[in-house]
């Protein structure tokens, strides 16, 4: 009955409540008087044990209902947050997230978890709160020789009011009896005339049922309203008039406040609904397919958008003008909402790499502060997710072999408590995520010699320090030496670069001896609309993403003349390589009189294109290229023009790197 | 003309299988994800039943219903509440507030279907 | 045995639009037509090699132009008045890829007799390995019939390869 879409929304769920609960146990360790997280992870394991529940995981629920007990025992005062507590909470979640995966862990470990929850929660019972479930089962049972049924019942005034319908009740009631029910209606609770109010219900009713009718199924009828109504139910006896038979169930109308304030400060500390919530609870899962076509739509808009103001600045109708302003804000406004859709920040995934941080520290013994910094730098879900792991990998190898144990550190002259930092950024069209540590940092000679050693270089290459660095990354580079049970398993250095590159990102790597390393990773933003900077040579026009242009300057006289497709120039006090894209790309055509040059950001690079117009910046609604020409690295896609041509978008870092001028690319480009 | 049920949740995956449910039987179902947008959809339109879930971000279950009741507009709308077991004492709450009744989650679909069907038909 | 090659197409052959390039008539199924175009203004893509003509944009999709002419060495003559682009929808195995095939003329659609489909020779002709699928009679003469999808992934680069260009 619940179909695969339900199930896929149910992971999606769940994920982003695991993750947060997490998240906040993790909080928890630093912070533990904070009772918003305290409420905050019971609201999350009370979620996830109703809908585990909706879901068949019973085993599931039943967890966490002591799960969430422990939890109450801190929210209501009776006891507070230890490490104890948070340790064993992480080992509850690694029994949730085991359960929710469908395996099956030994039950002893159930009990075990529930057993250590209760005693670092003051060792009380946890109580579970099953005095309603009872008194919905204390229905005294009737036996035999009945000859019938006897039921007066009369429904709470405010029946109707609430939405319920007294003939439907009569009808029901009518279907359990059968024909041979009698029914009588009695009216002296009835107000007179003048303060009877249309929509409250006096009447009640008196009916009798043969004795085959089940009396469960009677009261069934009544079973929202037993509490708030009159009812008696009375079984006719053959013999005796057996007063003591009478099941009899007369309760006030519920309104008597005594009940429920006991329990009053329960629901009242439930209330605080956290915002922060909204982060786990709305996801909507949408076919990326479906996505791409609204995306293709409003680049189609957008486009057309461009040449309808095209148009309007011709007419110079100042009411035209008007409309199209407005169709402008609304075409753009639409464009960013659409790409945020596909964009999720950091922080979705940041949890786990708080739980990797903590699980490491304890495995290490070494005491070290775990820094996240702008987690909420998004990027596209499906690239989040692919660098998890690369991402896993580098922070296990920055505490197992970046960071010194404290003894050593402070032998050092460092502070005895190292520093991870995960860090991530905007740097023009590109994201970078970079994680640092303060630990003893890399020795070049150490890694070069080892790559000689496994014949990954020649022993007379010569290598710059970033090269070095990148050798680290060379499959066949790590050793057997190097494997601990920490760094060993997963994903190994080399698969941290291949991922990286896939997603047509860099590794950089940055490293100084006794003060620490740090691999950036660094990626483009894989949007479907940019801004972009239109440029003209000869008679073709291509356009770079204008978040990578970092000045425009007339192309100085003493390199106007040259032929080869690369130069330098010494330009603002600066040497700058220079591409000149006339030659690379072949296109002939006039050379302008005043050609320019585009000052373009790549890596930690500058880079000239000279180029012979500038046109100007325009929204780029990149279109993929087909297989034909997309394995021409050097372009990244192409866009519509407002006129309907067809512009190559230029992919700077790779037309860098096809023309040998990046750090790393000596050999390759040769 | 098909009977037209609200229901309030903040779990997509409780909300979905919920409409789906009542969708298999010819019920029209509007989806809400807390008790604020619940209210306003249940204030700018009439339906034949609201269902809502109590743990909410923004507003409860049980405030969605005093908030609603205290409309002119739900005179004579059903509510069911949804709870979970250890929520029992919420119930009467519920009732309290204006509820007509309850569902106790977990819920069988056709447990859920019965309810539905006897209270708007 | 003529059409152990082409069997699986016999219905094609009676549904096959024919084009002409550097005096040669060649004929692709109609099936796989999607349309003829003008020439519209193609944008070259540079380092792209000699195969590919461009991009165009048909009705906001960007789509890639193929020149067949270098390939099966016929001279490149200019843009005229007959010229056209004809957009095929080409089953490759990485999936559906929308092309251009440039057209010095497009004639008509014809009908092929099965009976007279005969192979290709393996040596001693212009046309590379694989491109056609076999030769035709139609009234006088003799009809191509080019094999796209092996082309696309054979020349063009449709079928994913370690080696990159740049």
């Amino acid at each position: 009955m619940i179909d695969e879409e339900t199930q896929e929304i149910f992971r999606q769920e769940t994920e982003a409540l695991i993750e947060s609960l997490q998240e906040c146990l993790l909080q928890l360790n630093s912070t533990p008087e904070d009772m918003e997280l305290v409420t905050q992870v019971f609201r999350d394991l009370h979620t996830l044990k109703g809908t585990g529940a909706m879901f068949g995981f019973a085993r599931l629920a039943e967890f966490i209902h002591d799960f969430e007990a422990a939890f109450e025992q801190v929210r209501s005062g009776n006891a507070v947050v230890t490490p104890d507590l948070i340790a064993v909470s992480l080992r509850a979640y690694d029994l949730i997230v085991a359960l929710l995966e469908g395996e099956d862990p030994p039950a002893e470990q159930d009990a075990e978890l529930k057993a250590a929850l209760s005693a670092v929660t003051s060792g009380g019972a946890a109580p579970a709160a099953a005095g309603a479930e009872v008194a919905e089962v204390a229905e005294a049972e009737a036996d035999g020789e009945t000859e019938g049924w006897k039921l007066r019942y009369k429904l709470p005034p405010e029946f109707m009011e609430i939405g319920g319908n007294p003939v439907a009740i009569l009808e029901e009631l009518l279907e359990i009896g059968g024909p041979e029910t009698k029914v009588e209606a009695i009216l002296d609770g009835l107000p007179s005339l003048a303060e009877l109010k249309p929509n409250e219900l006096h009447t009640a009713w008196e009916l009798t049922l043969p004795a085959d009718a089940d009396e469960e199924e009677i009261r069934d009828v009544f079973m929202f309203h037993e509490d708030s109504m009159e009812l008696e139910l009375t079984a006719i006896r053959a013999a005796a008039p057996a007063a003591a038979e009478v099941a009899e169930v007369s309760a006030e109308p519920v309104a008597s406040a005594d009940a429920p304030a006991a329990e009053a400060p329960k629901a009242e500390a439930k209330k605080p609904a956290a915002k922060k919530s909204g982060s786990a609870n709305v996801q909507m899962r949408v076919s990326a397919e479906r996505l791409d076509d609204i995306m293709d739509r409003v680049g189609e808009l957008v486009i057309a958008e461009a040449r309808l103001s095209d148009l309007a600045q011709k007419l110079n109708d100042p009411n035209l003008t008007e409309v199209v302003e407005d169709i402008r804000r609304l075409a753009l406004g639409l464009r960013d909402t659409t790409m945020a859709i596909r964009l999720t920040p950091l922080s979705s995934i940041t949890g786990r790499f708080q739980r990797l941080a903590h699980d490491l520290a304890g495995k290490t013994g070494k005491d070290f502060d775990f820094v996240i910094e702008g987690e909420e730098t998004e990027l596209d879900k499906t690239v989040i997710e692919k660098l998890s792991d690369p991402l896993v990998h580098i922070l296990r190898n920055a505490v197992d072999h970046g960071l010194e144990d404290n003894d050593t550190r402070v032998a050092n002259g460092k502070p005895a408590r190292g520093t991870v930092r995960l860090k991530a950024s905007y740097s023009g069209a590109d994201v970078l995520i970079s994680v640092q540590d303060d630990g003893k940092g890399l020795d070049p000679d150490f890694i070069l010699g080892r790559a000689i050693d496994r014949g990954l270089v020649s022993a007379d290459a010569n290598l710059s320090r970033g090269e070095i660095f990148q050798l680290l990354m060379a499959p066949g580079f790590s050793t057997a030496e190097q494997v601990t049970d920490l760094s060993g398993r997963g994903v190994g250095t080399d698969v941290v670069k291949s991922t990286v590159e896939a997603l047509r990102g860099s590794v950089e790597i940055e490293s100084e001896l006794g003060a620490g390393s740090s691999f950036t990773l660094r990626l483009p933003l894989t949007l479907a609309i940019i801004d972009g900077l239109l440029l003209q040579v000869g008679e073709e026009r291509y356009t770079v993403p204008l978040a990578a242009v970092e000045g425009i300057v007339e192309e100085p006289e003493a390199i106007r003349d040259g032929q080869e497709p690369t130069t330098t120039v010494e330009l603002r006090e600066k040497l700058i390589s220079i591409m000149r894209l006339r030659e690379i790309f072949e296109t002939g055509g006039e050379r302008a009189e005043f050609p320019k040059v585009v000052l373009v950001r790549t890596g930690d690079q500058q880079i000239g294109l000279a180029v012979d117009r500038i046109i100007g910046s325009y929204q780029t609604v990149i279109k993929q290229l087909s297989p034909m020409h997309s394995r021409l690295n050097v372009f990244s896609g192409a866009t519509i023009l407002g006129d309907g041509d067809v512009a190559l978008i230029v992919d700077v870092a790779q037309l860098v790197k096809a023309q040998g001028l990046d750090h790393d690319g000596k050999e390759q480009a040769a | 003309m098909s009977k037209e049920i609200l229901i309030i949740d903040d779990s997509p995956s409780v909300r979905r299988m919920v409409a789906m449910t009542l969708q298999q039987e010819g019920y029209e179902v509007t989806q809400c994800e807390d008790g604020a947008e619940g209210l306003d959809t249940a204030k700018a339109k009439r339906f034949d039943m609201v269902i809502t879930d109590q743990n909410m971000p923004n507003m409860t279950g049980i405030e969605f219903i005093q908030a609603y009741r205290n409309d002119p507009s739900s005179s004579g709308v059903p509510i069911i509440f949804l709870s979970t077991e250890s929520e029992g004492d919420l119930k009467s709450q519920a009732k309290a507030a204006g509820a007509l009744g309850w569902v106790m989650k977990p819920f069988e679909q056709a447990k859920l279907l019965a309810v539905v069907k006897k209270v708007v038909g | 045995m003529t059409l152990e090659l082409v069997s699986a197409s016999e219905d094609d052959l009676k549904d096959m639009v024919a084009f002409e390039m550097g005096g040669e008539l060649l004929v692709v199924p109609t099936r796989i037509l999607r349309e003829v175009l003008e020439p519209p203004k193609l944008t070259r893509v540079p380092l792209a090699g000699p195969y590919s003509a461009g991009l165009i944009n048909v009705r906001g999709v960007v789509l890639p132009v193929a020149d067949l002419r270098p390939l099966f060495e016929m001279e490149q003559k200019p843009f005229d008045i007959d010229t056209r682009v004809l957009v095929l929808e080409l089953a490759l195995e990485e999936g559906t890829m929308t092309l251009g095939v440039i057209a010095e003329k497009v004639h008509a659609v014809l009908a092929l007799d099965p009976e007279t489909i005969q192979k290709v020779p393996s040596v001693g002709t212009r046309w590379p390995q694989g491109a056609i699928k076999g030769i035709g009679r139609w009234k006088d003469g003799f009809v191509n019939l080019i094999d796209v999808e092996r082309i696309a992934e054979t020349y063009l680069g449709a079928m994913p390869t370690d080696e990159s260009l740049g």
